[in-house]
């Protein structure tokens, strides 16, 4: 764990202008670039539109009728406010350090680039860090020093322990009582099974639900050659001596079967599903998505 | 179950090395702090195959090390049963034909040869192909019919059967065997024999001479090991191809004639001797005929002895002739024992005649060197040599004799002059010593074929003879010289020639001493002589006995190709003898003269393998001279290059020009005609003792093959079906390579079928 979080803001900067757009539009009381359902007469200009009887007279653009004497009504988009909730796996499975870097670093640049951005926006942000159980939980909130608690909870966070995600996202799913944005950011080394459920409660609560499946390369591709004795990162003194050359197609096979049942289990949930490679720079991988999600507006 | 090299069974230890890069692999592995630990967990199922893989792939590669060294080791089993699966091995044979006289053995129907190469030809047919033959034939000495094992069994050695020429002479088997020895020697096949077609004769096979050279041969093979240090030696099998002949069948042979003299003056009375042998009868009855022919022209025939009973089996035989022109001459004894249609007392026919060669000269050309320096002729004590040989008056002397003085004597006059003016002998009379020139001229002429007499005096100077001409055996003369012995004061004190032994050819005529003979002569004085040194290099031939001791009286040497011999006292009236008056002086200075001039007629009759010596009368190259053999053509001698139809000769120059022709391996009469269309004869003489047809006995033939390991066997398919010992083995390298061959390449297919698996 590096001293200070490595976090850059600039490296945000290019995705300013992009907009982190909901599937669906969540209401929300602070001004930000998600849309609302409702035109009102917010902060953004959206068209004007031929005046009708009954309109407000206050809502006439008189500039607009100096310069055509015609009467228009200006009418805004109105900025809803986002409550995001990042969950990060903390477990032990999530230390796993492969050339690039842990898995959990990985999730917390995420993470904080997910806040700033969020708070830049003007959403809120919340925090929690958890392994089997949660060991530390930020409510949202939209201010600007939010961001520096929310950093500062994520730069403390040691992983560690056992992974146990589905009772805690049950757990949590039960404690986010207003609708928003959940984010997760976790291996999900689980049974997809549970998962499933634990999703589909998120779903339940009408959370718009976006799992990071954040997997390092050597956990994808299993490249070890020589003998090798893996050890248990959340079980102490779990350990197997294998030959990887021998062990890997029936590896790779077991973890593509995961991979593609958590797959699917995010498709059946409504859940955006998103495997984050840590040899992927950070930024690229928030600017696919984000671009991904921008065109599916 | 057995290993040819079993210490290669050390590298067994190496079937651990895989187990030892196994857990070595396993020891020296990586740590990794792992988070996905669920997806390792693989079922029983692939951890069970797993697992097996791993274990096969580690017992092929043990096994390809397992089999690699079983190979290496030479493993080998010797089942009897899989040795009669395995097909026969080929096999590299030598084929000997008994070439002696005793394989034309007539009292059986079919010749022991023609049984002989019955049974090669069968035995040839029989082979299989890829077996090899060679074909020898075992006569006095060695021929090759077939020299090298061919496997051309079709044509090359059933034609080298047949082609073997009739037999004749005696036989050496045990050089035949060695030759054949030899030959497999070079084989690379473990399969070898060596098959032996003889008629079961004593001679030849288990007589002493033969029991020796078995011996030598058993030594031979034992330390030299020819036959390849590699595999067993050859078999060597003994096959009888006349084993129903009686074991003493009966035969008439003549041994070869014995003449006098050596050369013959012409017009002179020449006695031959031989004899009658006589196998496998009691009873004498006289021969059918018997018949002289000279240069193959029937003489005259002779009476055939009387007697009535056998000696031994011999009944001596003797008969004169007198040649009346000079040259080379062949004369032949020709007995027939049995009448036309009469019952056969004679089984082998060949042995029936006998030839002879023998040069017939005008004069015989002797040069005396005196030692005498008195400058008056008549005292000179060679005087009385001369005059015994060639007495003034006689106007046809059979002896050309000149004297010289030693002072005189060089080598121009035993080289100079024309060939038939060349002394044939020298004596030299009581001369105090010889210079080196002079000696060296002795030499030469002895190598040239001369006859030296040496007769000894008081003017010898004994250290002068022992360090210049006897030089501790190394020189020409016969003996080491002692002393002077006896006393012309005291005459009853003299020596005098003990009674002859008659086996010498030069005294044979004083065998039966009649009055005023040898014997009466005395000698108050004489030389003694050394021929008991160790250094002594003559041989005593006649002896003077005198009241106290035995001393030599004549002393013979061969010198190079000439004959030296070396007489005690001076042969002449010095110190008081009476030998130059009694009658048997002359006859004694001509038989030693015509013994001596001999010593070149021995080139006339010759044995099997001896050459053929014709001296040129100038260096001009040989041409026109042609041979021809006792069988076949006549062909002419080529000197340069060997080429077919011409008889290899060749020409070498010392002492004097010489041509020279090897190709004398057949018994019987050589004839060398000259340009000039003379002809010189040449016989190469059979072994009497081959007329003896005496079977062996088991015993002797037991005792032959305790000497040398042999197997006496007639039967042609238990020779054919014989192995070795050691091909009773299988061996088994082939089919651990194949072995290993096949589970490299499964640890090959295992191998990247793992490695696709990954």
């Amino acid at each position: 764990m590096p001293s200070t979080l490595q976090f850059d803001p600039t490296s945000l900067a290019k995705y300013g202008r992009l907009a982190l757009v909901a599937r669906n539009a969540v209401e929300g009381f602070l001004t930000g670039v998600h849309k609302s359902p409702y035109k009102g007469f917010s902060v953004e200009f959206a068209e004007h539109r031929q005046y009708y009887h009954g309109d407000e007279i206050r809502h006439i653009d008189w500039r607009a009728f100096g310069k055509t004497d015609r009467y228009y009504i200006k009418e805004y988009e109105e900025e809803t406010n986002l409550k995001a909730h990042l969950l990060v796996d903390a477990s032990g499975s999530m230390k796993y350090q492969g050339k690039h870097g842990s898995k959990f670093h990985y999730a917390q640049y995420i993470a904080a680039s997910l806040s700033y951005l969020m708070l830049h926006q003007r959403d809120a942000v919340g925090l929690a860090t958890h392994d089997t159980k949660i060991r530390q939980i930020i409510p949202p909130k939209a201010n600007s020093k939010h961001l520096l608690r929310v950093l500062n909870a994520l730069q403390e966070t040691e992983p560690g322990g056992e992974t146990g995600l589905a009772p805690l996202w049950h757990q949590l799913a039960g404690q986010f009582k207003r609708r928003g944005l959940v984010v997760i950011l976790s291996d999900c080394f689980e049974e997809v099974g549970p998962l499933l459920r634990a999703l589909r409660h998120f779903r339940f609560r009408r959370h718009e639900v976006l799992l990071f499946h954040i997997l390092a390369p050597e956990e994808i591709d299993f490249p070890f050659k020589k003998w090798t004795q893996f050890r248990d990162l959340e079980i102490s003194g779990n350990k197997m001596l294998v030959d990887p050359q021998r062990l890997r197609r029936d590896y790779q096979q077991n973890f593509q079967k995961f991979c593609n049942d958590l797959r699917n289990a995010c498709g059946q949930a409504q859940v955006d599903y998103h495997l984050m490679r840590t040899d992927e720079p950070v930024d690229k991988a928030l600017g696919i998505y984000l671009t991904k999600r921008q065109r599916r507006r | 179950m057995f290993f040819a090299q079993p210490w290669m069974l050390l590298g067994l230890t190496a079937l651990v090395i895989p187990i030892i890069i196994h857990l070595l692999n396993r020891r020296r592995y990586e740590i990794i702090d792992w988070g996905a630990m669920q997806f390792l967990q693989i079922s029983k199922v692939t951890r069970r195959r797993l697992f097996l893989e791993e274990l096969l792939l580690m017992l092929l590669r043990m096994g390809l090390i397992g089999l690699l060294v079983l190979a290496l080791a030479g493993f080998f089993t010797s089942f009897d049963w899989l040795a009669r699966l395995q097909p026969r091995p080929n096999r590299d044979v030598v084929l000997i034909f008994d070439g002696s006289s005793s394989m034309n053995y007539t009292g059986g129907g079919k010749t022991p040869q023609d049984a002989a190469k019955e049974w090669a030809a069968d035995f040839v047919h029989d082979l299989t192909p890829g077996d090899a033959v060679a074909v020898f034939q075992a006569r006095q000495q060695v021929v090759p019919v077939l020299a090298e094992p061919s496997r051309d069994l079709i044509r090359l050695v059933p034609q080298a059967v047949h082609d073997i020429v009739r037999p004749g002479g005696g036989c050496d088997l045990p050089a035949a065997v060695q030759s054949a020895n030899a030959v497999l020697g070079k084989s690379e096949r473990s399969e070898r024999d060596i098959i032996v077609l003889t008629d079961g004769q004593r001679f030849g096979w288990s007589d002493p001479a033969a029991m020796q050279r078995w011996e030598q041969l058993a030594r031979q093979l034992g330390a030299g090991k020819p036959h390849g240090a590699s595999g067993p030696p050859p078999r060597l099998w003994v096959v009888n191809v006349d084993p129903h002949r009686d074991p003493d069948p009966p035969n008439w042979s003549l041994p070869p004639l014995r003449v006098n003299r050596p050369v013959v003056p012409v017009g002179r009375e020449v006695t031959f001797h031989t004899d009658l042998t006589i196998h496998g009868q009691n009873a004498y009855t006289p021969p059918y005929s018997l018949s002289l022919e000279v240069d193959g022209e029937l003489v005259r025939r002779l009476e055939p002895p009387r007697a009535s009973a056998l000696a031994k089996g011999k009944i001596p035989l003797t008969f004169t002739h007198r040649f009346v022109n000079e040259g080379s001459h062949l004369v032949s004894l020709v007995l027939e024992p049995d009448a036309p249609g009469a019952v056969s007392r004679d089984t082998v026919p060949d042995d029936n005649r006998q030839d002879f060669a023998v040069e017939v000269t005008p004069t015989l050309p002797v040069l005396i060197v005196d030692g005498d320096a008195d400058p008056a002729p008549k005292r000179r004590g060679a005087w009385s040599l001369r005059d015994a040989l060639a007495p003034q008056g006689d106007a046809t002397p059979a002896v050309k004799a000149r004297v010289v003085s030693i002072k005189d004597f060089d080598a121009t006059l035993l080289t100079g002059g024309m060939d038939a003016e060349r002394p044939r002998v020298l004596i030299l009379c009581n001369a105090a010593a010889l210079s080196k020139p002079q000696d060296e001229a002795v030499e030469q002429f002895l190598a040239d074929g001369g006859g030296v007499l040496t007769t000894l005096g008081g003017r010898v100077d004994k250290d002068e003879y022992n360090r210049q001409l006897f030089r501790e055996g190394h020189g020409w003369l016969p003996a080491k010289l002692v002393s002077i012995e006896g006393d012309e004061n005291r005459p009853t004190d003299a020596a005098r020639p003990a009674a002859v032994s008659a086996t010498h050819p030069a005294l044979e005529l004083f065998r039966n001493d009649p009055l005023g003979g040898l014997s009466d002569a005395r000698f108050s004085r004489w030389w003694k002589t050394d021929v008991s040194a160790k250094d002594a290099a003559g041989e005593r031939v006649a002896t003077l006995k005198s009241p106290t001791a035995d001393y030599s009286f004549l002393v013979e040497r061969r010198y190079k190709s000439g004959r030296v011999l070396l007489c005690a006292v001076a042969l002449d009236s010095s110190w008081g003898t009476n030998l130059t008056d009694l009658p048997a002086f002359v006859p004694l200075a001509h038989e030693l003269v015509y013994y001596l001039a001999g010593a070149r007629s021995a080139e006339f009759n010759l044995q099997p393998g001896q050459p053929i010596r014709y001296r040129l009368t100038s260096n001009a190259p040989p041409d026109g001279f042609r041979l021809q053999p006792p069988f076949g053509e006549e062909k002419p001698l080529g000197i340069s290059q060997p080429s077919p139809g011409v008889i290899p000769a060749r020409v070498t120059s010392p002492p004097r020009p010489t041509l020279v022709c090897d190709e004398t391996r057949e018994t019987g009469v050589y004839r060398l005609k000259t340009p000039d269309s003379r002809v010189a004869y040449y016989v190469v003489q059979s072994d009497p003792r081959e007329s003896d047809l005496t079977a062996s006995t088991d015993e002797e033939r037991d005792r032959v093959a305790k000497v040398l390991p042999m197997q006496y066997q007639n039967d042609r398919d238990t020779i054919l079906a014989a192995r070795n010992p050691g091909e009773q083995r299988q061996e088994w390298w082939w089919v651990l390579l194949l072995g290993l061959v096949g589970l490299l390449c499964g640890e090959v297919w295992m191998t990247r079928r793992m490695l696709k698996a990954r």
